[in-house]
């Protein structure tokens, strides 16, 4: 018999919208996002530079930048989030919800202990005495990797390195034992063999702890092997989301598929010249009526320019995109 | 815990010397100060109508004839003796009087430094709520009584709150030493004219620091943490916006501290300010050269406190 419990939904986000005014009107900065994400999973969100990934987890977070206006249902844990007061519901994401962000030199406070930052949100949201959270905190900083955590706990964040100061945020994310860690382009501001290893660090936490985990990244490699489902992301809409093995061997959208061969393969003969995407992401203020990838398109259609096109599902029950035109599916191997 | 120390140490000592060398140019510059007046030093104390008998009288007794140098070199000895000699109307020993009337001003400048401090919460709040009623309104206020000058201030308080209320005397003293609870009523004007400005600027530095720090990545952070916002205020926020605080505290506690000419004459508070502007008028030599060393004593103090006070604050920032 299976010891753990029943997988449940951590987070679901229901016919999301987040909108923001400017000076030429409103901007729709997402668009009718909906995904689900049950415990003990992990979730690859991918997508360019202004795809909205880092504003949706934000707006999920609720730091959203003011002026922001959400729409839709957002769950954590089966609790409506909207229902909530924002300083309930601040405390709830706080107790919940672990995440790291993109740059380790600022998401550190430069004029507090490291010790401090870990353990503020368990003294808060746990009432841990000053000893306890002392000695969670120090245990943390040994967990992720740092050597000589009793020492490492009074220092200031400008004794460590970029890798060190991400190990040590992902510290104080699991000071709560979080049900969900988010890693929002953790690894981006590292260099290319710190980042693997943090990466490999975020995976075994995510199995060991049997946390759900999103890791937000502009890089495909990134979350290839390392999340069971992917939502990829173009202009603010979901163009493409499903079991991440079976987005990648069977990619539908034109876009996922224009950003699977813009990665480097190892198979690849020496000199092959990349295949870049060409154009620009859609300009959020001035969007094409139709799907918003269709100017950039290879196969657009007078439609496409057109007609939003609808979510569709694959031959894979849980495998859906937004194309008229999808990529032919290949033949199955059961 | 010595060895923790021996930065600070070394850092004062390097400032400290700094401090003597400036000490020494403006005192020496004071002395020199003398002789550029039109005619002789001596002339100029004495007036238009003084015989030359007079004039070599005083020449002799205060050395006005001899070279500048010789001059500021007695005038050293004379202040590592601790005997700057007497002032030249009253005849009191100038260091009792400097050192009297600076104890005056030094308790209204803290007095108003502290109520100056209120600026900081208030920054704090409003900073947090950028744009809304209270931030709008603090931030008016603050324009207007920044952009009144003291001397108005100063006619208009006295109006209302001497005058019209009755609640603190316009002018009079009372030492602090004899009796406590007048001298407090006596200072409570000055104090209040005087920190009005200190407040406004204080406030306005504040709640820019506040606010940009309040923009940092780790404000962020601590916000998606869930921790309440008066604990990422106090805890994330002061301490980020505590140097450029303390920048304006010293500048305005040396502008304190220097004496406020404005507020000491109109209230009559016998401190620095109104004994120097006295001192000038009546040609006192003796007495304004004693003040102004006096002057740079403390603002090489306060300015050295002020980058100790870094050094506390920002763990990156190494002393010395």
């Amino acid at each position: 018999m299976d010891a753990t419990p029943a997988s449940h939904p951590i987070l679901s986000c229901k016919a999301m919208t987040c909108e923001m005014d400017s000076v030429s009107g409103p901007l729709q900065i997402l668009q009718d996002i909906n995904f689900s994400l049950d415990t003990r999973r992990a979730l690859g969100i991918v997508g360019e530079s202004g795809a909205g990934k880092s504003m949706l987890i934000k707006a999920i977070m609720g730091i959203a930048p003011r002026g922001l206006r959400t729409k839709g249902r957002i769950e954590l844990d089966g609790q409506d989030l909207s229902a909530l007061k924002p300083k309930q519901r601040a405390k709830l994401i706080g107790r919940k919800v672990g995440i790291v962000f993109q740059n380790p030199m600022s998401s550190l406070n430069p004029f507090v202990q490291i010790g401090r930052q870990i353990e503020e949100a368990g003294c808060i949201h746990l009432g841990m005495s000053k000893a306890e959270a002392r000695s969670r905190a120090i245990e943390l900083l040994s967990f992720v990797g740092l050597p000589d955590p009793e020492d490492c706990y009074n220092y200031y964040p400008h004794q460590f390195s970029g890798g060190m100061k991400q190990r040590i945020m992902i510290a104080a994310a699991l000071i709560c034992q979080p049900d969900l860690l988010i890693a929002d382009e953790a690894t981006t501001a590292l260099d290319v063999t710190v980042q693997k290893e943090v990466l490999d660090l975020l995976q075994t936490i995510q199995a060991q702890r049997q946390m759900s985990m999103i890791l937000v990244s502009h890089n495909l490699g990134v979350v290839a092997g390392r999340t069971d489902e992917i939502l990829v992301l173009y202009g603010g809409n979901v163009v493409e989301y499903g079991p991440t093995s079976e987005v990648f061997r069977n990619p539908r959208h034109r876009y996922t598929e224009a950003l699977l061969s813009a990665m480097p393969a190892m198979d690849q003969p020496a000199h092959t010249r990349l295949r870049t995407i060409p154009g620009q992401p859609p300009n959020l203020a001035n969007r094409p009526a139709g799907c918003p990838f269709a100017p950039r398109c290879p196969s657009a259609q007078a439609k496409c320019h057109e007609v939003m096109p609808a979510m569709s599902a694959g031959v894979h029950p849980s495998h859906r995109f937004a194309c008229h035109f999808p990529l032919a599916e290949i033949a199955h191997v059961q | 815990m010595l060895t923790n120390a021996m930065p600070y140490i070394r850092a004062i000592s390097t400032r400290l010397i700094t401090g003597i060398l400036v000490f020494l140019l403006v005192t020496f510059s004071a002395t020199a100060l003398s002789s550029l007046a039109p005619g002789s030093a001596a002339q100029l104390i004495l007036g238009d109508y003084a015989t030359p008998e007079q004039i070599a009288a005083l020449n002799t007794q205060y050395g006005y004839d001899l070279p500048v140098w010789q001059r500021y070199l007695s005038w050293l000895g004379d202040l590592l003796r601790g005997d700057l000699g007497v002032t030249l109307f009253s005849q009191q020993p100038i260091l009792g009087v400097v050192l009297e009337r600076a104890a005056v001003t030094f308790e209204i400048a803290f007095l108003a430094m502290a109520v100056s401090l209120i600026g900081i919460p208030v920054a704090m709040y409003t900073a947090s709520h950028p744009n809304k009623l209270t931030d709008k309104v603090m931030r008016s206020i603050s324009t207007v009584l920044l952009a009144v000058p003291t001397f108005v201030i100063v006619v208009l308080f006295s109006y209302l709150f001497a005058m019209v209320l009755r609640w603190f005397p316009a002018t009079g003293w009372a030492k602090l030493t004899e009796n406590p609870v007048a001298n407090l009523w006596y200072v409570a004007l000055p104090v209040l004219c005087l920190s009005l400005h200190q407040t406004a600027y204080l406030y306005r530095v504040a709640r820019n620091e506040f606010v940009t720090t309040l923009q940092e990545d780790y404000i962020a952070v601590a916000r998606a943490r869930g921790l309440p916002l008066s604990y990422i205020l106090f805890n994330h926020a002061l301490r980020p916006a505590m140097p450029q605080i303390l920048t304006v505290m010293g500048l305005s506690l040396t502008y304190m501290l220097a004496g406020s000419f404005v507020v000491e004459s109109y209230f009559a508070v016998p401190g620095i300010g109104w004994t120097i502007l006295s001192a000038v008028k009546s040609h006192d030599i003796p007495l304004v050269q004693a003040i102004l060393s006096l002057t740079v004593v403390i603002f090489v103090i306060v300015f050295m406190l002020v980058d100790l006070g870094y050094a506390l604050i920002d763990p990156r920032v190494k002393v010395s």
